[in-house]
């Protein structure tokens, strides 16, 4: 038989459901952008997985667990990060919330990428209180995620980043190999 | 056309629910509202009723408590699989991995509210790719 469907049950329902799980709910709301960063990471992870590289988790806690960096401060490598290697060696690294200084240089302008593909040999400086940065030339590539609907100013933030960041990739410019290696990238006008 | 009533009587249904999940729905059911009349034309109902404005409105709703449990579920799956080297993450004091309760409630909530869509004969509803063919499946289900 056919359920029938009407506006109030389904009110009643969702009423129900919310004051059953109210506490997790709570705690679902709590974590959801730090798992909507982990889950940016791991998609990083899995796309040089599906590429055909080996990815280990780098200095995990004596657990095993993933220390990951959710602060924008802080030395990246009391962190965890992935190495990312090909048969031949270690090729570059990733790492979750990584401070870069600007392609610029000059200004002072550090940008804290949600996921950063970094070479293997980068090295994160101090430059004052709990801020480190890594230069962007030892930058590959790099990920932002938002939890919002898109809308032309989200996407204008976006764009100001990778020209902060890596502003010859605004060019449709990429470095000699990057596709070879099958770096993230998203084409600005295709889209792909 | 925004189907206030709709909204208002969502708001109500989510008192319980933590304000930024409560506020992220409600903007859902608002632009859902405001896509009603163009969906159900373009899905070949002229004349929608307030009836199957309402169901299609509440319909997204569930749809986006539904998203938002099965992407922490999912997330939390992904981070914990037995073929890595490594258990879970850690962020400050918080575990994510299949062995925190927190993955136990997702799954549970989950479970539950897979349920109870299935109980008020939505899950067809719920699949459905776009808002046009929610609109579609409304029209008909309510016919």
């Amino acid at each position: 038989m056919k359920a029938s469907i009407d506006r109030d049950s389904l009110l009643q329902a969702i009423e129900g459901f919310t004051a059953r799980h109210r506490h997790a709910l709570h705690a679902l709301v709590r974590r959801n952008s730090q798992l909507l960063e982990v889950a940016a990471l791991m998609s990083c992870v899995q796309h040089y997985e599906h590429s055909g590289y080996v990815v280990s988790a780098m200095n995990t806690d004596p657990a095993g667990t993933v220390v990951f960096k959710s602060a924008t401060t802080g030395d990246p490598r009391k962190y965890s990060w992935f190495a990312v290697a090909t048969d031949s060696g270690q090729c570059f690294e990733i790492h979750a919330n990584l401070p870069v200084k600007s392609a610029y240089g000059l200004d002072g302008g550090v940008y804290v990428v949600d996921v950063a593909v970094v070479t293997a040999d980068a090295a994160a400086t101090k430059v004052r209180g709990r801020q480190w940065v890594v230069e962007s030339l030892s930058v590959l590539t790099f990920a932002e995620v938002k939890a919002l609907p898109v809308y032309p100013m989200l996407l204008a933030h976006f764009v100001g980043i990778v020209h902060e960041v890596k502003p010859q990739f605004l060019a449709g410019r990429v470095p000699y190999g990057f596709r070879r290696d099958r770096h993230l990238s998203l084409d600005p006008w295709t889209g792909r | 056309m925004v189907n206030d009533v709709s909204v208002q009587l969502l708001d109500r249904a989510l008192r319980e629910a933590p304000p930024l999940l409560r506020s992220e729905i409600l903007d859902v059911a608002r632009n859902t509202s405001g896509l009603a009349k163009d969906s159900f034309v373009a899905a070949g109902c002229r004349r929608p009723t307030s009836e199957e404005i309402s169901v299609f409105v509440v319909v997204a709703a569930i749809r986006k408590l539904l998203s938002w449990i099965n992407f922490q579920r999912r997330t939390i799956s992904a981070v914990s699989q037995p073929t890595r080297d490594f258990v879970g993450f850690r962020i400050g004091r918080t575990e994510i991995s299949t062995n925190a309760q927190s993955f136990r409630d997702a799954q549970a909530m989950e479970v539950d509210l897979r349920t109870v869509i299935e109980e008020l004969g939505l899950t067809d509803l719920v699949s459905s790719a776009t808002l046009r063919s929610l609109a579609r499946k409304v029209h008909e289900s309510l016919h």
